[in-house]
């Protein structure tokens, strides 16, 4: 048998997938549909492991699912909080922005009352000046840690039952003579 | 095919806090706690779009996720219990081996969705709250078939590497 390859890579590949489609203020809108690119991550990860595997190697695992998609998705938080710091360095609030622009013109196509209006326009721009903080940093940082993971790893286990070949069963250790 | 009760409380309490987080923000809004809500509101704001006009709604204040996200993950849950009764029925468990599979199958079950989604950017159709409930409903019953029987793999191949690594500490004292 031979030695199988590292999972850090596979891992990496699938963080660069779910930092990217996490971070691109538009492209993180696929996110909206149950974190579809979280998921697709884990997924990656999968493929890519998988793609690495021979004949000589042991077959992939479904624990092989779970590593990959849940360590893609720790890699994804921190590489996605270094994208958002690189994107708000380079744009601003741009995300805010596109979001205030969206909602005020369905404000202003709706007869919404003008004191519903006022208070609109006074929390957005709140958050628009409030800018990035440490502390928000940090709990974004956190969030990100939980829902990657828990995302990435159901994104790795549906890889695993898409790319796993013919059925494998864990046979249990034989008892020790 | 076998399911460990390790397992099944594992999925089954997982998906029952979720679904139960979507609910909390209403409730919390009701009953005044509105810090609470802001937070739960706020955790699932990076998964969801949580428009009002594309949300259910409870005691007048919507839910953590969309009405597509909701009946997805709700869905999920029906379809974890549904997922036991379903082995119990058939014994042998033969039918849900048949299902299991042939996951690409199931990925079929996305379909309805991106359909709605799809033809509604394209203007035929319209996209309701019915199509958005019904859509993400397939999708969320289909999911368990499809999670369920690889983390069971995971849990048992986990198992196996820590009884292994026991055994190994208790050759070496020896």
């Amino acid at each position: 048998m031979q030695n199988r390859p590292t999972k850090f890579l596979a891992s990496l590949y699938g963080g660069i997938v779910i930092a990217t489609i996490s971070s691109v203020p538009g492209l993180n809108l696929i996110n909206c549909f149950c974190c579809a690119g979280i998921m697709l991550g884990g997924l990656f990860a999968v493929f890519i492991y998988s793609r690495q595997l021979t004949s000589e190697m042991l077959p992939l695992s479904a624990g092989d699912g779970v590593l990959l998609g849940a360590l893609s998705g720790v890699i994804a938080a921190f590489l996605s909080l270094l994208l958002h710091l690189v994107v708000y360095a380079l744009f601003g609030n741009i995300a805010e922005r596109i979001i205030y622009e969206i909602a005020r013109s369905i404000l202003d196509a709706t007869n919404v009352p003008p004191e519903a209006s006022q208070m609109f326009e006074q929390v957005f721009r709140e958050a628009l000046e409030r800018g990035l903080t440490p502390l928000v940093l940090f709990f974004s940082l956190i969030q990100d840690l939980i829902l990657y993971t828990l995302f990435g790893l159901l994104g790795g286990l549906i890889g695993y039952a898409i790319f796993k070949k013919g059925t494998q069963q864990i046979q249990p250790a034989s008892p020790a003579p | 095919m076998s399911l460990s009760k390790t397992t099944y409380r594992i999925v089954f309490f997982a998906s029952l806090i979720w679904c139960l987080s979507i609910i909390a923000p209403p409730i919390a809004v009701h009953f005044g706690a509105v810090r609470l809500a802001d937070f739960i509101y706020g955790f699932f704001s990076r998964i969801c779009h949580q428009l009002d006009s594309h949300s259910l709604h409870l005691f007048d204040a919507k839910l953590a996720v969309c009405a597509r996200c909701a009946a997805i993950y709700y869905g999920f849950f029906v379809s974890v219990i549904l997922y036991l009764l379903f082995l119990r029925k058939t014994r042998t468990g033969a039918v849900t081996d048949v299902i299991i599979q042939s996951p690409r199958r199931l990925l079929l079950s996305i379909l309805p969705i991106l359909l709605d989604v799809g033809l509604s950017e394209l203007g035929v159709h319209e996209s309701t709250l019915v199509t958005r409930v019904m859509s993400g409903v397939i999708f969320g019953i289909a999911l368990p078939f499809i999670l369920i029987p690889p983390a069971e793999e995971a849990l048992k191949e986990l198992r196996l590497k820590l009884s292994l690594s026991f055994l190994g500490e208790i050759r070496h004292a020896e």
